[in-house]
């Protein structure tokens, strides 16, 4: 086991001197990167296993700042998942980065927050991918490949000890029979107690156990017919929203505290199948997936000790993708140009089940506190609250049937010219959208001066609607070699135009406040009451958002250096990027139960990315900086005029940098040490669309030590070493601003097992 | 947006403590009664308060000697932050002509969601309806502020 430094950012070694821990094979690229990464035109992380062992990476968001410009703050619970790159993200529906696992699509970014068992390579494709990827490929692409078998037999294991009682364990076996039949299997446990403690219950509110199986499967079926399948499957339950409530008056953090069950369970479960057929003339590949997810999350809503509303919102969904790709072999090969085609389809379906539950206080204060406050006494009949509602509790039902259906066709073409290699492709996507819903809710009233008995009011609301849209997706590269067939040295700058999206929706969180607005209305319109201002009503149809889109204009420069054992790679690159149809999480004013997206106006993004690796013997030192100004240019929410502020919640700075000594031993026991330190910047944030709430630098450097044996790695690491106190989300709830807290100092203890 | 709910509740609220009791209007007007739109104007401080575009109903009843009226979406004062329905129940009316009739009533308290509304009272109600028109003229009384609000109404089918 080596421990050289094999992260490479931006600046890739020649593919075929790409190795990774396991083997000296060339570790296999996504399918559709038909490039060597030197050649591409465009900016590029990729962290191999190693480096994603040594850093203690056990999920994507764990990638934050390692991949500049990329954050993906840790809160809520798994199923969050807000991705934020370039400037650009959301907190929920359609994620910016599209995520691939072995070629296929994850479809639903409830599944994005998954324990990274024996990922062999990340590619972090940054900038729109639409041409290749399509839709919510927007701001980049997130490849994971998992190990072959072909590529590598053996056994794997490891297990981890740290704070919060976190014991990790995997263990995995690879293998290749005589018939050429390559079969692996890997299973991964992961529990913790949790690091937040809710103040209500006095105890621990994020404990988490994990689950995560793979088995693969590989052989050629014929000679020129290449055969993998792929299953695997991930199972958690935890808990987790360790809000704290914020007071703005007294700038006060609460304690976390809230009475009601928040969990959340997932079952995923993915299948693939992938062929390749290799012709004189051609290859063709498919990649055919079966996604199947099964979810629910119960929340205390208002996330306070108080029994306002919860949610719970169950998910049952099933999809179908299949992608053929489509490349020259000799047969159709020319010197000068390259190329390759695709189709892609995509069903996915989704039947929801998402009540709101109004409960005591949420009724008394919400409902009927605002109602009897504004009663005049002189009418009140000496009552202090002349209106109630019989119920203690009543739930306002929600249910979907949400389907969401795409095909596309593209091409994209490399053509050389000298040291000139130009790019060019375009994508057709269509994509339609249809969702049935109905919401329901029964109450009994009564006015007491007047009312002898209570009087029941029903409120159904049902119905379909559908959303349909085309998008076409240009993209344009050109990369000159400045180098040549220099020895030992490449250096390339490039330029590139592409278009992203990402894909519209339903906003199906607003539909209890859709319900409680027609309840209202119509409990007034039975009693013969109408008012002046009935407000812009949200119906079921102004819940559909539109494709947010983007256009990248970018260029860079790449330079790889590899002299008297010396080794430089960087790259550096300026983007600017126009949004249009920007997708928002916007928080209805008041005292809202809801949150919808909404498509509020046009942002415009621009920064630089710089990337550096410089390795001399066993010495390695590594960083990645990432710059944002991200900005709307056009958002004037009806009643202030946002344009001109920070877009919220993505960072103006991230920063990551590493330094790493190696010290061999060339024993038979004891081959190396291994001591590396690193750091990482993320700031700053703001948190709100006026800019009044910005989060500062949060600082958190780490450090690790690794004792390599010949059959194991012993392995110690800290994260956050200063135990930095920082936030790492904030919203706003019926009308109570919250923050959640960064987690704090963390150790990890370990041993690593490969045979 | 709940705010908006809360407050449409709170105006619900507002008027619903306005009436008496919730029970159903004893009145004989249905969806099928005889509907006018016209122009109708309240003498608020003074100032005329034009409403147009009001709808009534109105509906004799079996023996034809009483008459309800039901006036859609009104307001008595300008600064009503709602408009409620309200009826006139069983108002004595007289056949003047081959299809006229001619009603007045006073002293009657008006039925507004479902109860009798008593914080108005109508008074000198007159007027007459035909097939094609509808005309009246009354005095909604605010019995707590003694206040009493001229109101007109002049109405085609």
């Amino acid at each position: 086991m080596t421990t050289i430094i094999s992260v490479l950012l931006a600046v890739p070694l020649p593919e075929e001197e790409l190795h990774d821990t396991l083997s000296v094979v060339v570790v296999e690229q996504s399918i559709k990167q038909v490039l060597p990464l030197e050649r591409l035109a465009a900016p590029v992380s990729v962290v191999y296993m190693n480096d994603l062992e040594d850093r203690g990476i056990d999920s994507p968001k764990d990638l934050s700042s390692v991949v500049p410009n990329l954050h993906i703050p840790d809160y809520g619970s798994a199923m969050t998942s807000s991705i934020y790159l370039r400037g650009f993200g959301s907190r929920m529906e359609n994620p910016v980065l599209g995520f691939y696992v072995d070629d296929v699509p994850v479809l639903n970014k409830n599944a994005y927050d998954v324990d990274m068992l024996d990922i062999r390579r990340v590619d972090m494709f940054r900038g729109p991918q639409g041409t290749l990827y399509g839709r919510n490929s927007m701001c980049g692409v997130l490849s994971l490949s998992t190990v072959s078998p072909s590529d590598y037999q053996g056994v794997r294991a490891g297990l981890e000890y740290g704070s919060a009682n976190t014991v990790s364990a995997r263990a995995s076996i690879y293998r290749k029979g005589k018939d050429g039949l390559a079969v692996g299997g890997g299973i991964g446990f992961r529990h913790s107690d949790g690091f937040y403690t809710n103040s209500y219950t006095g105890k621990a509110c994020d404990p988490y156990d994990g689950l995560t199986l793979r088995l693969r499967m590989e052989k050629y079926l014929r000679p020129d017919l290449h055969f993998e399948n792929i299953l695997s499957a991930g199972a958690l339950k935890q808990g987790g929203w360790p809000y704290r409530q914020y007071i703005p008056e007294t700038e006060e953090l609460l304690e976390t505290s809230y009475n009601d069950e928040c969990g959340y369970s997932r079952l995923n479960i993915t299948e693939a199948v992938k062929l390749r057929l290799d012709r004189d003339a051609c290859t063709l590949s498919s990649i055919s997936a079966l996604q199947m997810l099964f979810d629910r999350m119960d929340l205390d809503q208002d996330f306070t000790p108080r029994s306002m509303f919860t949610l719970s919102q169950i998910q049952r969904e099933g999809a179908l993708t299949q992608e053929f790709v489509l490349r020259p072999k000799d047969g159709w090969k020319k010197d000068w140009w390259y190329w390759q085609s695709g189709a892609f389809a995509f069903w996915k379906f989704n039947r929801m089940s998402a009540p709101v539950r109004f409960k005591e206080d949420g009724i008394s204060d919400l409902i009927l506190g605002n109602a009897n406050n504004n009663i005049p006494e002189e009418v009140s009949g000496g009552y202090d609250a002349p209106l109630a509602i019989k119920e203690n509790t009543f739930p306002i039902g929600s249910e979907f049937g949400i389907n969401t259906f795409g095909a596309a066709l593209y091409h994209e073409s490399y053509l050389t010219f000298g040291r000139w290699l130009v790019t060019a492709g375009v994508r057709l996507d269509y994509e339609g959208n249809t969702m049935s819903y109905c919401s329901d809710a029964l109450i009994n009233y009564r006015f007491l001066p007047t009312m002898n008995d209570w009087k029941p009011y029903e409120t159904v609301y049902e119905g379909r609607v559908s959303n349909h849209y085309v998008e076409v997706l240009p993209k344009l590269s050109v990369l000159y070699d400045l180098a040549g067939n220099g020895r030992g040295v490449q250096a390339a700058v490039f330029g590139i135009i592409s278009k992203g999206y990402r894909s519209g929706g339903f906003n199906t969180q607003i539909f209890s406040d859709i319900l409680q607005n027609m309840m209202m209305n119509g409990l007034m319109a039975d009693l013969g009451v109408y008012l002046d201002d009935s407000g812009t009503a949200v119906t079921a149809e102004s819940t559909a958002y539109r494709p947010e889109k983007t256009w990248n204009y970018e260029v860079g420069g790449k330079l790889d250096v590899r002299k008297g054992g010396h080794h430089f790679s960087g790259s550096a690159s300026v983007f600017y990027i126009a949004c249009r149809n920007q997708q928002i999480t916007l928080f209805p004013p008041g005292k809202s139960t809801g949150r919808m997206m909404a498509n509020v106006g046009r942002s415009r993004s621009v920064g630089t990315e710089v990337s550096a690796l410089y390795g001399y013997k066993g010495f390695s030192a590594s960083m990645s900086y990432g710059y944002t100004d991200a900005r709307f240019t056009d958002y004037d929410d009806g009643n202030n005029d946002f344009s001109g502020n920070r877009i919220p919640y993505s960072p103006e700075h991230t920063l990551n940098a590493r330094l790493a000594y190696r010290l061999p031993f060339n024993g038979d026991v004891v081959r190396s040490l291994s001591i590396a330190a690193d750091c990482s910047l993320v700031g700053r944030i703001w948190w709100d669309e006026a800019n009044t709430l910005v989060e500062p630098y949060v600082v958190q450097p780490g450090a690790d030590i690794i004792l390599d044996f010949k059959w194991f790695d012993l392995r110690f690491r800290m994260d956050n070493l200063l135990d930095y106190d920082y936030n790492v989300f904030y919203f706003k709830s019926i009308g109570n601003s919250f923050f959640q807290r960064g987690k704090p100092l963390r150790w990890t203890a370990g041993i690593t097992l490969d045979i | 947006m709940l705010n908006n709910i809360i407050s449409r509740f709170a105006a619900a609220a507002s008027v619903i403590v306005l009436m008496a009791s919730c029970e159903k209007a004893p009145s004989v007007i249905t969806e099928d009664s005889p509907e006018f739109s016209g122009k109708m104007t309240v003498l608020y401080e003074g100032e005329p308060f034009d409403q147009n575009g009001i709808k009534v109903l109105v509906e004799l009843n079996a023996d034809k000697t009483m008459l309800d009226i039901k006036m859609m979406k009104v307001k008595f004062v300008p600064a009503m932050p709602v408009r409620i329905d309200v009826t006139i129940l069983e108002v004595p009316v007289t056949e003047e002509a081959d299809g006229i009739w001619s009603f007045y009533g006073d002293g009657i308290t008006p039925w507004a969601m479902g109860g009798p509304y008593d914080g108005y009272r109508v008074d000198e109600l007159r007027g007459t309806v035909s097939d094609s028109t509808l005309e009246f003229s009354l005095d909604f009384y605010n019995t707590k502020k003694k206040q009493a609000y001229p109101t007109s109404y002049s109405g085609d089918r």
